[in-house]
C-alpha cells in the first residue's frame, strides 16, 4: 500500500525528467525520419510527364483506364503519344531518325522516351528501383 | 509546489524542442535534377544536399562546363556562325592539310587522350573518322550503305597518325586535306567528367549524371547505399539485363540498337570500325566501368569494335577497368573482377556462365 502511495506523487524533479524525454523523442523523429517521407511530397503512383523544351505540357496519371492518344505539334509535323494502361509510347513522328518511334512502349517509374530534335521528353516519375540505366 | 513553477519549464522545454525540430527540418537533405538537350542527347542532372539555393548554383556551374566543351568540341556548326568560330573541332577539320591551329586545354586533352588510345588500339579506336561517318550518313534523314569505292575513298583519309598534336604550342594539325575529326566517341564523356568535377568543387558530394545514358556517379545516393544502374537488354524494350552498384564511378555503353537501319534484315549499326569502314560486327552491347567518364566513353567505343575476347583481356590488363559486354551470339562476358560484384538474372535470355 505504500509503494502504490509513492507511485502515484510524482517530485518536481520527475516531472521536468518526463517533459526532457518527451523533448528529446519529439526531436529525434525529425533527425530520423526528416530526411524521407514526412518531407518529400512524393506520390506513390506514377506520372507520365511530358515536356516541350523543358516546359512541362501534359501530366498523367498511371494506369489510364482505357487506351487512347493526343498529339503534340512539333517543328517537323505532328507527333503521336499513345497510353494505354501503364504503358505509353510514341505512334507516330516525323523527325530525322525517329529514334523514339524505336524505342516502344515504356512501363516503368524512371524510363523516358526522348525526341532530341523536337526536344521532346516523355517520362515516367515515380519510386523506381533503379537510379539510371546505361545504354 | 507550486502550480506556477511548471510553466516555466514546460515553455523552455517545448521552445528547445520546436528549436531543435526546425534546426533539423531546414538541414534535411534535398533533392535536386535538372535536364538540358546537349551534344545531341538529353543530360540530366540529379544532385542531393541541403541548402537548396546551393545545390541549383551547383547544377548551373556543371552545365556551363559541359556547355563549353561540347561548343570546343562540336563538329557540325556551319561556317560563319558563331557556334562555327567558337569550335576547335571546326577549326581544326577547316585547317586541315592546311596548317595548325591553336586549341583549348581541353580541347588538347581530350585529342591526346583519343590519340593514345588509337594507337593502343591499333586503329580500333579513332576519332578521324569523320568522312566515314558524314559518308554513311546516321543521324540524318538517309543513312544508307555507301558503296565500297566510297568507302575505300573515305578510309585513305582516317588515321590518328595523322592527328599530329604540338604539346609546347599546343596545337592540333590534320595533315591532309579532307580529313575531319568526329569527336562524338569522347566529348560527351570528357563533359560529363568536367561537370562531375565541378559539382565536387561547389561543394556537392552526391550526384548522379545521366548523360544520354552515359552514367557517372558521385559519391553515394540519398539513403547511402550505392547507386543503383541498370545495363539495357539489347533486345528487349523495358528490359535490363544485369544491375550493378556504384559508387564514384563511371558507366558507359555502346550499344547496336540504338541508332541503326535494316537492309534485307541485316543490321547496320553506327559504331563504325574505323579500319574496316563498316559497322563492327561482333558485339551487341558494351559497358564499360571505370572513374573517368571521358575513359569510360573511349573505351566503350574501342571495347565495341574489338572481338569480345581482346576487349575483355584488353580491359583485364587495365587498371580500376571493368568490363561487361554480350556478343552478337548472345554470350556474356565480363571481367573478373565484376564476379560476384553484378546481378544478371538467373532468368536471363542470354547465355552466362557463371564460373568464369
Amino acid at each position: 500500500m505504500s509503494l502504490l502511495k509513492h507511485h502515484t506523487d510524482m517530485t518536481r524533479g520527475d516531472k521536468y525528467l518526463l517533459l526532457l524525454l518527451l523533448s528529446v523523442s519529439f526531436s529525434l523523429m525529425f533527425v530520423l525520419y526528416g530526411n524521407t517521407t514526412i518531407f518529400h511530397s512524393k506520390s506513390r503512383s506514377t506520372q507520365a510527364v511530358v515536356t516541350v523544351n523543358g516546359d512541362i505540357i501534359r501530366k498523367i496519371n498511371m494506369p489510364t483506364n482505357s487506351r487512347y492518344s493526343f498529339a503534340i505539334e512539333g517543328s517537323s509535323g505532328s507527333f503521336r503519344v499513345e497510353l494505354d494502361g501503364e504503358k505509353i509510347k510514341v505512334s507516330e513522328a516525323h523527325c530525322a531518325g525517329q529514334v523514339c518511334l524505336n524505342q516502344g512502349w515504356i512501363s516503368r517509374a524512371g524510363q523516358s522516351i526522348i525526341c532530341i530534335p523536337e526536344k521532346i521528353v516523355i517520362r515516367l516519375e515515380g519510386r523506381t528501383m533503379l537510379d539510371a540505366i546505361t545504354q | 509546489m507550486r502550480r506556477g513553477n511548471i510553466v516555466l519549464p514546460v515553455v523552455l522545454f517545448l521552445s528547445l524542442t520546436l528549436i531543435a525540430a526546425y534546426v533539423f527540418y531546414s538541414n534535411r537533405t534535398r533533392e535536386y535534377s535538372s535536364d538540358r538537350f546537349l551534344m545531341d542527347t538529353l543530360i540530366s542532372i540529379k544532385v542531393y544536399g541541403s541548402d537548396s539555393e546551393a545545390l541549383k548554383e551547383a547544377v548551373a556551374s556543371a552545365y556551363s562546363e559541359m556547355h563549353r566543351i561540347a561548343s570546343l568540341t562540336d563538329a557540325f556548326p556551319k561556317i560563319g556562325t558563331p557556334e562555327y568560330r567558337e569550335s576547335d573541332a571546326c577549326r581544326i577539320n577547316q585547317q586541315a592539310g592546311v596548317a595548325p591551329v591553336v586549341v583549348d586545354k581541353d580541347t588538347f586533352k581530350i585529342l591526346k587522350m583519343a590519340k593514345h588510345y588509337s594507337e593502343l588500339s591499333e586503329g580500333a579506336f579513332d576519332v578521324t573518322v569523320g568522312p566515314l561517318m558524314d559518308l554513311w550518313g546516321f543521324g540524318g534523314k538517309n543513312p544508307h550503305i555507301p558503296s565500297p569505292e566510297s568507302i575505300k575513298s573515305a578510309l585513305s583519309l582516317v588515321n590518328s597518325r595523322d592527328l599530329i598534336l604540338n604539346e609546347q604550342e599546343r596545337t592540333a594539325f590534320l595533315a591532309k586535306r579532307g580529313m575531319k575529326l568526329d569527336l562524338g566517341a569522347i566529348a560527351k564523356g570528357y563533359a560529363t567528367e568536367k561537370a562531375i568535377q565541378s559539382l565536387k568543387a561547389s561543394g556537392i558530394s552526391k550526384a548522379l549524371i545521366d548523360a544520354g545514358g552515359n552514367i557517372r556517379v558521385l559519391g553515394r545516393n540519398l539513403h547511402g547505399t550505392q547507386w543503383r544502374i541498370g545495363i539495357k537488354d539489347p533486345r528487349k524494350q523495358n528490359a535490363v539485363v544485369a544491375i550493378l552498384q556504384l559508387e564514384d564511378s563511371s558507366a558507359v555503353t555502346s550499344g547496336d540498337y540504338y541508332r541503326f537501319f535494316e537492309v534485307d534484315g541485316k543490321r547496320y549499326h553506327h559504331i563504325i570500325d574505323p579500319r574496316s569502314g563498316y559497322p563492327a560486327g561482333e558485339n551487341m552491347t558494351v559497358t564499360t566501368l571505370t572513374a573517368d567518364a571521358a575513359l569510360a566513353d573511349v573505351l566503350s567505343t574501342l571495347f565495341f569494335v574489338l572481338p569480345p575476347e581482346k576487349a575483355v583481356q584488353m580491359a583485364e590488363n587495365l587498371d580500376g577497368v571493368d568490363l561487361f559486354l554480350i556478343t552478337d551470339k548472345r554470350r556474356i562476358m565480363h571481367t573478373q573482377s565484376l564476379k560476384g560484384k553484378i546481378d544478371v538474372p538467373s532468368e536471363t535470355s542470354y547465355r552466362y556462365d557463371q564460373r568464369r
